[in-house]
């Protein structure tokens, strides 16, 4: 038995700001990334037919030798960790800087099973992400992502510490409702 | 990128004397459970891995040079290089386009010229190459 699998990323990036978008733009010349509205940028890969760009519900995704590893999954289907490797090219490094250090990031990952032939069968299927920091070493880029959805516990939605409930955050532990 | 050298200093022709080729593989994971039953991991479209080793007997000091000199220009095993069509004399046109610069790959030396010294200026370089997926 044989297993086939093509996985395509759909990485949106979110640059600080957008006049860094439009800058990391210019330098951006693949089809493959494509500037989205204000600060973001969409980047299309697929790790499976080398150097071939792949058309795939109207988008196209140029080759890029990634590999994933996790994702973790619990009982309650929360926080899923995935973590996707990239070589320390120049391409991928912009991917990084254009989400903040991965850090303004949304990721979608669809994983599809091939045939004999190469083509695409009908299974397949994608999974949803955000981006919450990185790694770079010499060779390699990794980029850490977790499930976006939180699961129903006893607080629901769970409460956060926000500017808007407390105001500036103080040195010491004294936090008052506002 | 700058192909193999075929000349060297003296217009004299760089030919191997010996020559050995592996294809290339296509990357792939096996999973052997205890059963025995084994599942395969396809992981690309395209082979890579091709190795190359070519022998040159007795050669020249200017030969000698030659080769040292492309390994030192590609950075000794950074920059990949093609090569031309006569390092696979012999052969047949249809089979030597299969070795020659498999689609997609460039040549890179694996480690750095094997030189042994054969009698006054004239020695054996080995050099072992392999095309990976570029």
């Amino acid at each position: 038995m044989t297993i086939r699998i093509v996985q395509y990323l759909d990485l949106t990036a979110f640059a600080p700001t957008a006049a860094i978008a439009q800058s990391e733009g210019k330098a951006s010349t693949k089809d493959t990334v494509v500037y989205g509205t204000g600060s973001a940028f969409i980047h299309r890969y697929q790790n499976y037919f080398v150097n071939e760009t792949k058309t795939r519900d109207n988008n196209k995704y140029g080759f890029m030798p990634f590999s994933t590893t996790g994702s973790i999954s619990n009982l309650n289907g929360d926080n899923s960790l995935l973590s996707i490797t990239f070589p320390n090219i120049p391409v991928a490094m912009r991917l990084l800087e254009q989400g903040n250090g991965n850090r303004l990031s949304r990721l979608t990952l669809s994983t599809v099973w091939l045939n004999e032939d190469l083509e695409e069968t009908t299974k397949a299927y994608s999974e949803y992400y955000i981006g919450i920091g990185s790694t770079v070493s010499e060779t390699t880029i990794e980029l850490r992502f977790r499930s976006a959805m939180d699961s129903v516990g006893s607080q629901f939605p769970s409460r956060r510490l926000t500017r808007a409930l407390v105001g500036l955050l103080p040195m010491n532990a004294d936090l008052y409702l506002q | 990128m700058a192909a193999f050298p075929i000349v060297n200093s003296n217009g004299d022709r760089i030919r191997p004397s010996a020559r050995s080729f592996t294809p290339g593989d296509y990357p792939t994971k096996i999973y052997r459970s205890l059963s025995g039953k084994t599942i395969r991991r396809s992981f690309g479209s395209k082979p890579t891995n091709f190795q190359l080793t070519l022998g040159f007997n007795a050669v020249s000091e200017s030969t000698l040079k030659a080769i040292v000199d492309h390994y030192n220009g590609q950075y000794g095993s950074i920059v990949g290089f093609t090569m031309p069509k006569e390092m696979f004399s012999g052969l047949s046109a249809d089979v030597y386009a299969l070795f020659q610069n498999p689609s997609n790959t460039d040549w890179f030396y694996v480690e750095s010229p094997q030189i042994e010294s054969v009698f006054g200026q004239y020695s054996n370089v080995t050099i072992t190459l392999v095309a990976d997926l570029v």
